[in-house]
């Protein structure tokens, strides 16, 4: 596995996973979710700023969004597996490990974490927490059985269009996600790690939703700079090299000019 | 304000690296006759591009291209001169490489650079190579028909 979907969320995903396309506005929400056993509690942690309290925020493990799903979906007892299994992942040891990772950072910071966006110069702690965390998540995960209706893909970006990005999966799959949902979860760059969760609603219809991912292993970030001369030549995806095929067009010369060596 | 910046600081250091002359880079500037004032700068070089598979092309990559702020849209000897400059940019690559694909990175909110490599036969759009960045390009030449 190199890459991973984000190992938490925020209690807010959670709600919004059960009522797609509505922001919840209490906490009632939650409430009756966890009133079925269909959500974990989450950890509280306080965030601090030079020794003083500056707020709290509140981690839950991914699991609860599969739970929420399969709720959503009627399969109430899945659900409850699932919650249970978040439940369990909260109160690990790698839960604890992150938790006290974020401690450390401002309310800002933690809460780009939270929603999978590891500031820079972040320490490799932090890094280490989160991937140690997204594989015991993903070996709780693989316990329990998947509901056939979700798929979930996890991927790069390999291609960035006018309108949407192309993420190739590990198994190499290929899948068009609307730029602007790359954008709202800030995998918008080429090599962004990015989950997608796809929900079967009927023959003809799916619900798609783009999730942040991590990569399992240090990788150097992708530079790019219009200037200079890059180490390799530039690599053309295979839609590009379909495109480029042919012989070349004659250049179009507007004015008349006279160059000499 | 960064292609400035490329030419007042690297644009030389670009074109007379000495591993680099397998690229044939070009520079062509352009000055009125009557007083040394940097009016347009082309600069384009060969690079090669690679395919999925391994392969390799060359292509020519419009290095940089800027026409000075109090110049654009102004003409020169009856033409505009950011097309004078580009024509003169294309005719060399035509003169040095024939018929090659030119390419271009533009930043994506430069739309005056856009309409204008549009307007000289950039017209093909490649993956981006970056968020910021399109990556404009000629398109192969149409096949012709053959009569049936």
């Amino acid at each position: 596995m190199e890459i991973a979907p984000w190992p938490i969320v925020p209690r807010q995903q959670v709600v919004r996973a059960f009522s797609p396309g509505h922001a919840p506005k209490s906490d009632s929400a939650y409430r009756t979710l966890k009133g079925h056993g269909w959500a974990s509690d989450g950890v509280n942690f306080a965030v601090r700023s030079r020794g003083k309290l500056a707020g709290t925020l509140t981690l839950f493990s991914r699991l609860n969004l599969e739970s929420v799903w399969l709720a959503r979906v009627g399969d109430s007892k899945a659900a409850v597996r699932f919650a249970k299994a978040a439940k369990s992942l909260e109160s690990s040891h790698a839960f604890k490990v992150l938790e006290s990772n974020l401690s450390s950072l401002g309310v800002h910071d933690a809460e780009g974490v939270l929603n999978g966006n590891v500031p820079g110069g972040a320490s490799s702690g932090l890094w280490k927490a989160l991937r140690e965390l997204a594989q015991e998540t993903e070996r709780q995960w693989s316990k329990l059985a998947a509901h056939s209706q979700f798929e979930l893909v996890t991927g790069r970006v390999s291609e960035i269009h006018e309108s949407f990005v192309v993420v190739h999966s590990e198994g190499s799959l290929s899948i068009a996600v609307p730029r602007w949902m790359a954008v709202a979860i800030r995998r918008d760059a080429p090599g962004s790690a990015m989950a997608v969760v796809t929900e079967r609603l009927d023959q003809a219809g799916v619900m798609m939703e783009a999730l942040p991912a991590l990569e399992m292993e240090e990788r150097p970030p992708v530079a790019f700079s219009p200037f200079g001369r890059p180490a390799s030549p530039p690599l053309l995806s295979a839609g590009d090299e379909q495109r480029l095929k042919g012989r070349p067009a004659e250049l179009k010369i507007l004015v008349p000019v006279t160059i000499e060596a | 304000m960064e292609v400035e910046d490329e030419i007042r600081s690297r644009l030389l250091d670009w074109a007379l690296e000495p591993l680099a002359a397998v690229n044939a880079p070009r520079v062509l500037l352009v000055f009125p006759c009557s007083r040394p004032t940097l009016l347009a700068v082309a600069a384009h070089e060969r690079q090669e591009l690679e395919t999925s598979g391994g392969g390799k092309f060359y292509a020519r990559k419009l290095y940089v291209f800027a026409v000075r702020r109090s110049w654009q849209r102004k003409k020169l000897g009856g033409q505009r001169l950011s097309n004078l400059a580009l024509s003169a940019a294309l005719q060399d690559i035509e003169n040095r490489d024939g018929a090659v694909p030119v390419f271009a990175y533009v930043h994506r909110k430069n739309a005056r650079s856009i309409t204008l490599c549009r307007r000289f036969g950039l017209t093909l759009e490649l993956t981006h190579p970056h968020v910021d960045y399109r990556w404009l390009i000629t398109p192969p030449a149409r096949a012709r028909r053959t009569p049936g």
